[in-house]
Protein backbone atom coordinates (compact mmCIF):
# COMPACT_ATOMS: atom_id res chain seq x y z
CA UNK A 1 0.00 0.00 0.00
CA UNK A 2 1.27 3.86 -0.89
CA UNK A 3 2.08 6.32 1.17
CA UNK A 4 -0.94 8.01 0.69
CA UNK A 5 -3.13 5.19 1.76
CA UNK A 6 -1.82 4.22 4.89
CA UNK A 7 -1.85 7.72 5.41
CA UNK A 8 -5.67 7.50 5.23
CA UNK A 9 -6.12 5.06 7.34
CA UNK A 10 -3.95 6.42 9.87
CA UNK A 11 -5.96 9.55 9.89
CA UNK A 12 -9.17 8.55 8.16
CA UNK A 13 -10.54 5.88 11.06
CA UNK A 14 -13.96 7.62 11.50
CA UNK A 15 -14.19 8.10 8.54
CA UNK A 16 -13.07 4.69 6.90
CA UNK A 17 -15.21 3.13 9.47
CA UNK A 18 -18.18 6.13 8.37
CA UNK A 19 -17.50 4.97 4.76
CA UNK A 20 -17.86 0.93 5.61
CA UNK A 21 -21.01 1.65 7.25
CA UNK A 22 -22.47 3.44 4.49
CA UNK A 23 -21.40 0.42 2.37
CA UNK A 24 -22.77 -1.52 4.62
CA UNK A 25 -26.25 0.13 4.84
CA UNK A 26 -26.42 0.77 1.06
CA UNK A 27 -25.75 -3.05 0.38
CA UNK A 28 -28.18 -3.82 3.47
CA UNK A 29 -31.08 -1.89 1.55
CA UNK A 30 -30.56 -3.31 -1.75
CA UNK A 31 -30.46 -6.86 -0.81
CA UNK A 32 -34.08 -8.27 -2.01
CA UNK A 33 -35.51 -11.65 -1.00
CA UNK A 34 -33.85 -13.20 -3.71
CA UNK A 35 -30.33 -12.13 -2.36
CA UNK A 36 -31.38 -13.71 0.95
CA UNK A 37 -32.33 -16.58 0.00
CA UNK A 38 -29.54 -17.16 -2.47
CA UNK A 39 -27.37 -16.31 0.80
CA UNK A 40 -29.27 -19.10 2.75
CA UNK A 41 -28.36 -21.17 0.19
CA UNK A 42 -24.17 -20.74 0.29
CA UNK A 43 -24.22 -19.16 4.23
CA UNK A 44 -27.06 -20.23 6.35
CA UNK A 45 -26.42 -18.17 9.38
CA UNK A 46 -25.07 -15.04 7.88
CA UNK A 47 -28.05 -15.22 5.56
CA UNK A 48 -30.51 -15.81 8.05
CA UNK A 49 -28.98 -12.63 10.02
CA UNK A 50 -29.58 -10.61 7.10
CA UNK A 51 -32.92 -11.80 7.00
CA UNK A 52 -33.52 -10.46 10.32
CA UNK A 53 -31.86 -7.18 9.90
CA UNK A 54 -34.31 -6.86 6.61
CA UNK A 55 -37.47 -8.01 8.48
CA UNK A 56 -37.31 -7.09 12.08
CA UNK A 57 -38.81 -3.76 11.93
CA UNK A 58 -41.77 -4.59 9.47
CA UNK A 59 -42.65 -7.67 11.18
CA UNK A 60 -42.35 -5.82 14.69
CA UNK A 61 -44.87 -2.82 13.96
CA UNK A 62 -47.42 -5.22 12.33
CA UNK A 63 -47.23 -7.43 15.89
CA UNK A 64 -47.31 -4.44 17.75
CA UNK A 65 -50.57 -3.39 16.31
CA UNK A 66 -52.12 -6.36 16.85
CA UNK A 67 -50.60 -7.30 20.59
CA UNK A 68 -50.19 -3.47 21.30
CA UNK A 69 -47.96 -4.07 24.69
CA UNK A 70 -43.98 -3.83 23.52
CA UNK A 71 -42.74 -6.42 25.75
CA UNK A 72 -45.13 -8.94 24.32
CA UNK A 73 -44.42 -7.65 20.76
CA UNK A 74 -40.97 -8.07 21.49
CA UNK A 75 -41.56 -12.02 22.58
CA UNK A 76 -43.55 -12.61 19.70
CA UNK A 77 -40.38 -11.53 17.58
CA UNK A 78 -38.26 -13.60 18.60
CA UNK A 79 -40.51 -16.36 18.46
CA UNK A 80 -41.07 -15.56 15.03
CA UNK A 81 -37.76 -15.85 14.10
CA UNK A 82 -37.32 -19.14 16.09
CA UNK A 83 -39.87 -20.17 14.06
CA UNK A 84 -38.32 -19.20 10.55
CA UNK A 85 -34.94 -20.42 11.59
CA UNK A 86 -36.15 -23.66 12.12
CA UNK A 87 -38.41 -23.74 9.22
CA UNK A 88 -35.70 -22.52 6.92
CA UNK A 89 -35.79 -26.12 5.13
CA UNK A 90 -39.89 -26.29 4.45
CA UNK A 91 -39.63 -22.48 3.16
CA UNK A 92 -40.63 -23.37 -0.81
CA UNK A 93 -38.69 -20.99 -2.42
CA UNK A 94 -41.78 -20.58 -5.27
CA UNK A 95 -43.38 -17.98 -2.21
CA UNK A 96 -41.73 -14.96 -1.02
CA UNK A 97 -39.81 -14.27 1.53
CA UNK A 98 -42.04 -11.72 2.63
CA UNK A 99 -45.28 -13.74 2.43
CA UNK A 100 -44.02 -16.68 4.54
CA UNK A 101 -42.64 -14.66 7.53
CA UNK A 102 -45.74 -12.41 7.28
CA UNK A 103 -47.98 -15.60 7.57
CA UNK A 104 -45.79 -16.90 10.54
CA UNK A 105 -46.08 -13.18 11.84
CA UNK A 106 -49.87 -13.23 11.29
CA UNK A 107 -50.15 -16.71 13.49
CA UNK A 108 -48.04 -15.87 16.23
CA UNK A 109 -49.79 -12.61 16.73
CA UNK A 110 -53.30 -14.62 17.03
CA UNK A 111 -51.90 -17.40 18.43
CA UNK A 112 -50.63 -15.11 21.02
CA UNK A 113 -54.30 -13.06 21.27
CA UNK A 114 -56.02 -16.74 21.39
CA UNK A 115 -54.30 -17.50 24.45
CA UNK A 116 -54.26 -14.30 26.30
CA UNK A 117 -58.20 -14.49 26.04
CA UNK A 118 -58.20 -17.99 27.13
CA UNK A 119 -56.10 -16.92 30.33
CA UNK A 120 -58.55 -13.76 30.63
CA UNK A 121 -61.71 -16.29 30.64
CA UNK A 122 -62.84 -15.64 34.41
CA UNK A 123 -62.12 -11.55 33.75
CA UNK A 124 -64.86 -9.15 33.98
CA UNK A 125 -62.89 -7.20 31.21
CA UNK A 126 -62.18 -7.81 27.78
CA UNK A 127 -58.79 -8.06 26.55
CA UNK A 128 -58.97 -4.87 24.61
CA UNK A 129 -60.34 -3.40 27.24
CA UNK A 130 -56.97 -3.95 29.21
CA UNK A 131 -55.20 -3.48 25.98
CA UNK A 132 -56.51 -0.06 25.61
CA UNK A 133 -56.21 0.97 29.49
CA UNK A 134 -52.04 -0.07 28.60
CA UNK A 135 -52.34 1.77 25.87
CA UNK A 136 -53.36 4.90 27.47
CA UNK A 137 -50.77 4.59 30.56
CA UNK A 138 -47.67 3.47 28.02
CA UNK A 139 -44.77 5.22 27.38
CA UNK A 140 -43.96 3.76 24.09
CA UNK A 141 -47.12 5.60 22.81
CA UNK A 142 -47.24 8.52 21.46
CA UNK A 143 -50.28 9.64 19.73
CA UNK A 144 -52.78 12.60 20.27
CA UNK A 145 -56.25 12.53 21.07
CA UNK A 146 -57.23 11.34 17.25
CA UNK A 147 -54.84 8.91 17.43
CA UNK A 148 -55.78 7.36 20.61
CA UNK A 149 -59.42 7.42 19.34
CA UNK A 150 -58.93 5.45 16.43
CA UNK A 151 -56.68 2.85 18.35
CA UNK A 152 -58.99 2.54 20.48
CA UNK A 153 -62.03 2.43 17.66
CA UNK A 154 -59.58 -0.29 16.05
CA UNK A 155 -59.25 -2.46 19.18
CA UNK A 156 -63.46 -2.93 19.19
CA UNK A 157 -62.96 -4.49 15.65
CA UNK A 158 -63.43 -8.09 15.48
CA UNK A 159 -59.70 -9.68 15.41
CA UNK A 160 -59.70 -10.65 11.59
CA UNK A 161 -61.11 -7.30 10.75
CA UNK A 162 -58.45 -5.35 12.87
CA UNK A 163 -55.87 -7.63 11.29
CA UNK A 164 -56.89 -6.46 7.63
CA UNK A 165 -57.43 -2.97 8.60
CA UNK A 166 -53.93 -2.68 10.15
CA UNK A 167 -52.51 -4.80 6.85
CA UNK A 168 -53.92 -2.82 4.51
CA UNK A 169 -53.94 0.97 6.58
CA UNK A 170 -50.77 1.40 8.80
CA UNK A 171 -48.55 -2.26 6.76
CA UNK A 172 -49.97 -0.74 3.33
CA UNK A 173 -50.06 -4.20 2.43
CA UNK A 174 -51.67 -5.15 -1.57
CA UNK A 175 -54.78 -6.86 -1.35
CA UNK A 176 -53.15 -9.91 -3.24
CA UNK A 177 -50.06 -9.81 -1.13
CA UNK A 178 -52.57 -10.37 1.62
CA UNK A 179 -54.43 -12.60 -0.24
CA UNK A 180 -51.41 -14.83 -0.37
CA UNK A 181 -50.64 -14.69 3.36
CA UNK A 182 -54.40 -15.07 5.09
CA UNK A 183 -55.01 -17.96 1.94
CA UNK A 184 -58.20 -15.41 1.40
CA UNK A 185 -59.43 -14.03 -1.85
CA UNK A 186 -59.22 -10.76 -2.70
CA UNK A 187 -62.76 -9.86 -2.40
CA UNK A 188 -63.35 -11.17 1.12
CA UNK A 189 -60.34 -9.41 2.00
CA UNK A 190 -61.60 -6.15 0.83
CA UNK A 191 -65.04 -6.47 2.31
CA UNK A 192 -63.83 -7.00 5.11
CA UNK A 193 -61.88 -3.61 4.80
CA UNK A 194 -64.68 -1.50 4.06
CA UNK A 195 -66.93 -3.63 7.13
CA UNK A 196 -63.92 -2.45 9.28
CA UNK A 197 -63.90 0.82 7.69
CA UNK A 198 -67.20 1.60 8.33
CA UNK A 199 -67.18 0.35 11.98
CA UNK A 200 -64.49 2.80 12.57
CA UNK A 201 -66.48 5.70 10.82
CA UNK A 202 -69.40 4.53 12.42
CA UNK A 203 -67.64 4.78 16.09
CA UNK A 204 -65.36 7.77 15.57
CA UNK A 205 -68.26 10.30 14.34
CA UNK A 206 -70.18 8.73 17.70
CA UNK A 207 -67.55 9.50 19.25
CA UNK A 208 -67.34 13.07 18.07
CA UNK B 1 -67.56 13.98 7.54
CA UNK B 2 -64.96 14.42 10.54
CA UNK B 3 -63.72 10.95 10.16
CA UNK B 4 -61.98 11.71 6.47
CA UNK B 5 -59.26 13.09 8.28
CA UNK B 6 -58.03 9.13 8.65
CA UNK B 7 -57.88 8.89 4.67
CA UNK B 8 -59.52 5.54 5.58
CA UNK B 9 -60.71 5.28 1.81
CA UNK B 10 -57.07 5.70 0.01
CA UNK B 11 -55.19 4.08 -2.02
CA UNK B 12 -52.13 6.10 -1.25
CA UNK B 13 -52.15 7.57 2.20
CA UNK B 14 -50.38 5.42 5.01
CA UNK B 15 -51.88 5.66 8.81
CA UNK B 16 -49.62 7.28 10.88
CA UNK B 17 -47.49 4.65 13.60
CA UNK B 18 -48.04 6.15 17.04
CA UNK B 19 -46.57 3.14 18.38
CA UNK B 20 -42.77 3.74 19.89
CA UNK B 21 -39.81 1.34 20.87
CA UNK B 22 -37.31 1.89 23.21
CA UNK B 23 -34.15 3.17 22.29
CA UNK B 24 -31.81 1.36 19.93
CA UNK B 25 -34.32 -1.42 20.02
CA UNK B 26 -34.11 -2.88 16.62
CA UNK B 27 -30.00 -2.32 17.12
CA UNK B 28 -30.23 -4.24 19.91
CA UNK B 29 -32.84 -7.08 18.79
CA UNK B 30 -30.81 -8.77 17.20
CA UNK B 31 -28.17 -9.41 19.54
CA UNK B 32 -30.89 -10.15 21.61
CA UNK B 33 -31.96 -12.97 19.55
CA UNK B 34 -28.89 -14.38 19.16
CA UNK B 35 -27.58 -14.35 22.58
CA UNK B 36 -31.05 -15.48 24.47
CA UNK B 37 -32.76 -17.40 22.38
CA UNK B 38 -30.73 -18.22 18.88
CA UNK B 39 -27.91 -19.68 19.96
CA UNK B 40 -29.87 -22.15 22.32
CA UNK B 41 -32.35 -22.91 19.73
CA UNK B 42 -30.25 -23.57 16.93
CA UNK B 43 -26.40 -23.63 17.40
CA UNK B 44 -27.59 -26.91 18.30
CA UNK B 45 -26.57 -30.51 17.86
CA UNK B 46 -22.93 -29.95 16.36
CA UNK B 47 -21.86 -27.59 19.47
CA UNK B 48 -23.20 -30.12 22.01
CA UNK B 49 -22.10 -32.88 20.34
CA UNK B 50 -18.51 -30.96 19.99
CA UNK B 51 -18.86 -30.39 24.12
CA UNK B 52 -19.84 -33.29 24.99
CA UNK B 53 -17.11 -35.14 23.14
CA UNK B 54 -14.69 -35.06 25.88
CA UNK B 55 -17.31 -35.87 28.54
CA UNK B 56 -18.15 -39.03 26.08
CA UNK B 57 -14.59 -40.31 26.24
CA UNK B 58 -14.15 -39.84 29.83
CA UNK B 59 -17.28 -42.01 30.35
CA UNK B 60 -15.81 -44.37 27.43
CA UNK B 61 -12.62 -44.24 29.52
CA UNK B 62 -14.22 -44.98 32.65
CA UNK B 63 -16.28 -47.81 31.46
CA UNK B 64 -13.23 -49.84 29.81
CA UNK B 65 -11.88 -48.99 33.26
CA UNK B 66 -14.83 -50.42 35.03
CA UNK B 67 -14.73 -53.31 33.15
CA UNK B 68 -10.54 -54.31 33.64
CA UNK B 69 -11.78 -53.81 36.92
CA UNK B 70 -14.31 -56.32 37.37
CA UNK B 71 -12.39 -58.71 34.79
CA UNK B 72 -9.31 -58.70 37.69
CA UNK B 73 -11.84 -58.76 40.38
CA UNK B 74 -13.56 -61.66 38.86
CA UNK B 75 -10.00 -63.82 38.82
CA UNK B 76 -10.20 -62.75 42.50
CA UNK B 77 -13.04 -63.44 43.80
CA UNK B 78 -12.07 -66.88 44.01
CA UNK B 79 -9.61 -65.81 46.76
CA UNK B 80 -12.16 -65.01 49.37
CA UNK B 81 -13.73 -68.01 48.66
CA UNK B 82 -10.52 -70.13 49.32
CA UNK B 83 -10.40 -68.67 52.43
CA UNK B 84 -13.50 -69.25 53.35
CA UNK B 85 -13.13 -72.54 53.36
CA UNK B 86 -9.67 -72.14 55.13
CA UNK B 87 -11.54 -70.72 57.65
CA UNK B 88 -14.78 -73.48 57.39
CA UNK B 89 -11.85 -76.09 58.29
CA UNK B 90 -11.35 -75.81 62.45
CA UNK B 91 -15.24 -75.86 62.10
CA UNK B 92 -15.47 -79.14 60.41
CA UNK B 93 -12.78 -80.24 62.58
CA UNK B 94 -14.37 -79.40 65.38
CA UNK B 95 -17.93 -81.13 64.68
CA UNK B 96 -15.59 -84.54 63.22
CA UNK B 97 -14.19 -84.20 67.03
CA UNK B 98 -17.73 -84.06 68.66
CA UNK B 99 -18.61 -87.17 66.79
CA UNK B 100 -17.63 -90.55 67.59
CA UNK B 101 -16.02 -92.87 64.60
CA UNK B 102 -19.35 -94.59 63.65
CA UNK B 103 -21.48 -91.58 63.31
CA UNK B 104 -18.64 -90.15 60.96
CA UNK B 105 -18.30 -93.27 59.30
CA UNK B 106 -21.99 -92.72 58.55
CA UNK B 107 -22.02 -89.40 57.26
CA UNK B 108 -19.41 -90.61 55.42
CA UNK B 109 -21.74 -92.88 53.81
CA UNK B 110 -24.42 -90.77 53.62
CA UNK B 111 -21.94 -88.28 51.82
CA UNK B 112 -20.96 -91.66 48.95
CA UNK B 113 -24.90 -91.97 48.35
CA UNK B 114 -25.35 -88.64 47.46
CA UNK B 115 -22.83 -88.44 45.49
CA UNK B 116 -23.28 -91.56 43.93
CA UNK B 117 -27.79 -90.64 43.36
CA UNK B 118 -26.39 -87.42 41.64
Amino acid sequence: MGRGGSAMIKCGWPAGNLISIVIFAIIMATKSDIEIVSLLHTNREAGFKLLVKAYRERLYWHVRKMVVVHDDADDILQNIFIKAWKGLDSFREESQLFTWLYRIAVNESLTFLAEKRKKNIFSANEIEDDLFRHMESDVYFDGDEATRKLQKAILLLPEKQRLVFNMRYFDEIKYEEMSEILQTSVGALKASYHHAVAKLERYLSEED
Amino acid sequence: MKTTKYHFDNESHSGENPFKVPDHYFDKFEDELFRKTFVKHTVGKGAYSRALRPLLYLAAAFALFVLVDKIILHNTASEPAVAENIKMQPDADMLYSTLDEYQVLGLCLDDESLTTNN
